[in-house]
């Protein structure tokens, strides 16, 4: 039987076409990259989840493990993981954001 | 842009305060402390001997890339929350991803330890450099 952690997280990747794991909540994030990434996200005006992990040690671990990356917040754009804002900003900047949000919300 | 904070686990602090019989500094372990106290004793923590210089850092990276060329800028005057250039020719065919986790891994016992809280990644080939 696959970990229950594991099978928690398949489920969220899938079930939220933007999902970002971080720290705090959209309105207190307690971090201030969670903070970044939201208003990264914010103006694409897509609808987007973030799960809040901070007090979840187990579940960062896993999704450590998952994702071969090993700090937080963690991005998954239609289940595909996408790293942090390092890696969203120089792929905004070649225009690549747009379009792939596009197709993930089927426009 | 990533923040570590919540994996400081204050080893040195906690080792500091118990010493084995010999009086040595115990074996490294890793004892993670609930975020909020990690949290509140970060400021004690973060400023001093446990301070990273560029060149300590540079020297992680070229245990992983032996050519990288290595900026460091620090972004808060604390000499923990960085932003690191790396210019080095094994990032050649490799993704954005994957460019990182080889500078992640690179600096994974700085990250651990607490030494590095916050790192912002540049990674790119001397020729897009």
């Amino acid at each position: 039987m696959a970990d229950p952690i594991q099978e928690e997280i398949n489920k969220e990747v899938a079930a939220h076409k933007i999902l970002i794991y971080g720290k705090g909540t959209k309105q207190m994030p307690m971090c201030g990259f969670t903070r970044e990434t939201i208003q990264f996200f914010d103006k694409y005006g897509y609808p987007f989840e973030l799960i809040d992990v901070l007090s979840q040690p187990a579940k960062r671990e896993a999704l450590a493990k998952m994702t071969n990356w090993p700090t937080l917040p963690k991005v998954f754009i239609d289940g595909q993981f996408y790293g942090d804002t390092d890696i969203l900003d120089p792929m905004a900047a070649k225009g690549e954001i747009e379009p792939l949000l596009k197709k993930a919300f089927g426009k | 842009m990533v923040c570590l904070v919540d994996r400081v686990p204050l080893v040195r602090w906690v080792q500091s305060k118990t010493p084995n019989k010999q009086g040595k500094p115990a074996a490294s372990h890793h004892t993670e402390l609930p975020f909020s106290l990690a949290l509140r004793y970060s400021d004690r923590y973060e400023i001093g001997e446990t301070m990273i210089t560029p060149d300590v850092l540079t020297e992680y990276v070229r245990k992983v890339m032996p050519d990288a060329a290595v900026t460091v800028m620090d972004r808060t005057g604390t000499m923990n929350h960085l932003k690191v250039v790396v210019v080095s020719a094994a990032f050649a065919g490799k993704n954005l991803l994957d460019r990182h986790r080889l500078v992640y891994q690179a600096l994974d016992v700085p990250m651990k330890d607490g030494r590095i809280h916050a790192l912002e990644i540049t990674a790119q080939t001397t020729e897009e450099a």
